[in-house]
């Protein structure tokens, strides 16, 4: 994070992704999804279209902070209808001079929407690279169809920054999946009434929903300063994505939680719009490493090249105390 | 080779019985061995509501087991039963969950309806229902929640209506396990239409293979669809497949949800077999040491809520109230469940991530994850326990009670 004031995001990007979302919900939001999961070739007959027209597949993460805001601010957008189609691998792509990027652990690569990935790259947090030739052969469905195995060639070492711009946007995309999560949720308080009331004026239930909203808050701002470090330097802004992960992770917990206790049975259900928000997050909140990993990983990196935050925190010298 | 995960937990929690439970132990010990063999053997880590696949195997299972002289073994000798103790039907669950025999299917009318029916049902209705839900030759399903309905069950809608001897029922229910599945339904209906919440229900028994019954299936976050809502358009049934009185319905299903120990009993030791599972898992892949701490307290967890199920069971058996030990325990095994679904996801990291096939141990792994999540929603959300902590057993005033006073005194 640069030092003094946090610097405000462009409002042109962020409007972009607002557009995005607009056109996204009008062809159908959360629908989509649902089509998909009936109609896999809809991921490329019909959602991909809604990008192309867009303009957003055209953007260069590389071509500043106003277009990388844009990117993300599409990220979120993508987030909020759990769209089916890995938009944030494919505009992380340039960096691998790929047409897209998939972050991966080496011992079991796996994505979401792995049967579009072949010729994409497979990347590690650590930069170590391969190129995807397909999926891993079909295994039965849960809750997301499209999640499975990739087939990788071999791995070979290189730069991480492809990694770490996914990473960056995948926060963006889970960020957008929790913020239309709990707006469902707020909507849905309203409206269910039980014993005669609606559950929005019991205090339990609006004590969670604030609750919820704090984490969310302090997600967002996760985000945008995480963004402003990466558009600052990329080069250094590892430690600050793998905070974004950790952070992502914890909300996402938090968030989907009380959504899911708020909504009750039926927020598991394939009718309701939260089942498949929820079950947008899940491949991406454990691959390539869940919140413990995620935690080592960035605890290593701050140990070796120091974090700026709120204060510095230098390298560890190693010749500290135990 | 890893330590099987029965006997891991057998070692940190060991459990003392009296030989009248270690009696029945090993007599179905012994009829399991013998039994849960050639096609049923494909049973074994399957099975349950939510597995439609193997639903006619596990039915024929449940069947083997009546007939074997294993199934509703609390119920009184006279109808079919062992009267079992509760020590004797921990003994005869524990095993049977060692044994890695699937769920039953059968669960509504052993735990619920069968109770229930015994208890309040007369000598006509226990002789038609009683012997066929033991021998599995009807299934069951219970009708209760409505779209409406959910923790507030005295606003049900579902409505019936007497005419020329034959009850009319209109409305619809939704999370009705098993639903496609059953013969029969055991319903909470609103017999007295001016009447409103608790006051003119009645507990009447539906037929469900009729033209006014349609079963949709429920699909849901799990990719199973074990549930469904039912729908009553103009159903019937017989006058007299009412239990009870006429409009003390909400009484006579107080009193089944007084069969809560049996709930605990299944919850305990698929808790247990998760936990067992978890940690052999966690063990063959080295988990680091924050996940280790994880599963301690998870450890930790269990014998606690083993502890008070136990203590509930023992109060029930010598005729006490278990008082609030039921709430308490509901509240606090579901957010322990809930933590050890999410431990088992963490445990499995990337591998967790994509599907894994039925039956392996990653896909049992996700499950629990899954499944789990449910577990502070159904049977009384966590709200409702806490509802029922605060007002009844704290003696904490309602919402608004203050207010109320207040408006009094001026």
């Amino acid at each position: 994070m640069t030092e003094g004031m946090r610097v405000e995001l462009p409002g042109e990007g962020i409007e972009f992704g607002r557009g995005l979302a607009a056109a996204l919900r009008k062809a159908g939001g959360v629908d989509l999804a649902r089509a998909a999961h009936r109609d896999p070739g809809s991921r490329e007959s019909v959602v991909l279209p809604i990008l192309e027209g867009s303009g957003v597949l055209e953007l260069d993460a590389r071509d500043g902070l106003d277009e990388l805001t844009a990117i993300a601010a599409a990220c979120r957008a993508a987030g909020s209808v759990a769209l089916p189609y890995p938009l944030a691998g494919r505009l992380a792509g340039a960096l691998a001079d790929a047409p897209g990027v998939a972050v991966v652990s080496a011992e079991a690569p796996a994505a979401d929407h792995a049967d579009l990935m072949t010729g994409w790259t497979a990347i590690t947090p650590e930069g170590s690279r391969a190129a995807i030739a397909g999926p891993a052969a079909t295994r039965s469905a849960v809750s997301s169809r499209f999640a499975g195995g990739l087939v990788v060639g071999p791995w070979s070492a290189g730069d991480p920054a492809p990694a770490v711009l996914l990473m960056l946007l995948q926060g963006w995309s889970v960020l957008g999946s929790l913020d239309h999560a709990l707006s469902l949720t707020i909507r849905h308080s309203r409206d269910r009434v039980q014993f005669g009331h609606p559950i929005s004026e019991y205090q339990g239930i609006q004590f969670q929903l604030a609750d919820a909203f704090v984490e969310l808050s302090a997600l967002e701002v996760t985000c945008e300063d995480a963004l402003s470090a990466y558009a600052a330097n990329a080069a250094s802004a590892v430690v600050d994505v793998l905070a974004l992960r950790v952070a992502t992770l914890e909300a996402a917990q938090k968030v989907l939680g009380v959504c899911h206790q708020v909504h009750g049975a039926i927020g598991f259900t394939d009718e309701h719009d939260l089942s498949w928000l929820t079950r947008y997050g899940h491949l991406v909140r454990r691959s390539p490493l869940g919140a413990s990993g995620t935690l080592a990983l960035l605890t290593a990196e701050i140990e070796r090249g120091g974090f700026r935050s709120l204060f510095p925190v230098p390298a560890y010298s190693g010749a500290a105390n135990g | 080779m890893a330590e099987p995960a029965t006997d891991l937990l057998d070692r940190i929690l060991p459990l003392r019985e009296g030989e009248a439970a270690t009696a029945i132990r090993l007599e179905f010990r012994a009829w399991l061995a013998e039994n849960l063999t050639g096609r049923f053997a494909s049973l074994i880590g399957r099975g349950g509501p939510w597995d439609e696949e193997m639903f006619e195997l596990n039915l024929e299972w449940d069947r083997t087991l009546a007939a074997g002289g294993w199934s509703c073994i609390t119920w009184p000798k006279e109808y079919g039963g062992r009267d079992a103790t509760a020590a004797e039907f921990f003994a005869y669950r524990d095993e049977y969950f060692r044994s890695g025999a699937p769920e039953r299917v059968t669960y509504l009318a052993e735990d619920l309806a069968g109770p229930t029916i015994i208890q309040h049902g007369s000598p006509e209705q226990i002789a038609r229902f009683v012997p066929k839900m033991l021998r599995g030759e009807e299934l069951w399903c219970q009708g209760y929640s409505e779209p409406e309905a959910g923790s507030d069950l005295a606003g049900i809608r579902t409505r019936a209506r007497l005419e020329n001897g034959t009850w009319i029922i209109d409305g619809h229910k939704i999370w009705t396990s098993l639903a496609m599945h059953a013969d029969w339904c055991f319903a909470l209906v609103r017999t007295d239409p001016e009447s409103t919440r608790q006051r003119g229900i009645s507990y009447l028994l539906i037929p469900m293979d009729q033209p006014g019954v349609t079963v949709r299936p429920i699909r849901q976050l799990t990719g199973t669809a074990e549930f469904a809502e039912v729908f009553f358009d103009g159903a019937v049934t017989a006058e007299e497949n009412v239990i009870g009185e006429v409009g003390d319905g909400w009484n006579i299903a107080m009193s089944t949800l007084g069969f809560e120990r049996d709930w605990f009993m299944t919850r305990y030791f698929r808790f247990a077999r998760d936990v067992a599972r978890l940690a052999a898992y966690m063990r063959a892949v080295s988990s680091g040491p924050e996940l280790q701490n994880r599963l301690v307290d998870s450890l930790v967890g269990l014998a606690a809520f083993r502890a008070t199920g136990l203590q509930t069971l023992a109060a029930r058996e010598s005729g006490e109230s278990p008082g609030a030990l039921p709430s308490l325990t509901k509240l606090y095994a579901s957010a322990w469940h809930r933590d050890l679904g999410e431990l088992a996801f963490a445990a499995l990291g990337a591998d967790g991530a994509s599907a894994h096939p039925y039956g392996t141990q990653e896909a049992e792994l996700q499950r629990i994850f899954l499944y789990s999540r449910a577990e502070t929603i159904f049977g009384g959300t966590n709200e409702i326990q806490r509802d029922i902590l605060a007002r009844r057993f704290l003696g904490l005033p309602r919402a608004g009670a203050r207010k109320k006073a207040a408006d009094v005194r001026n």
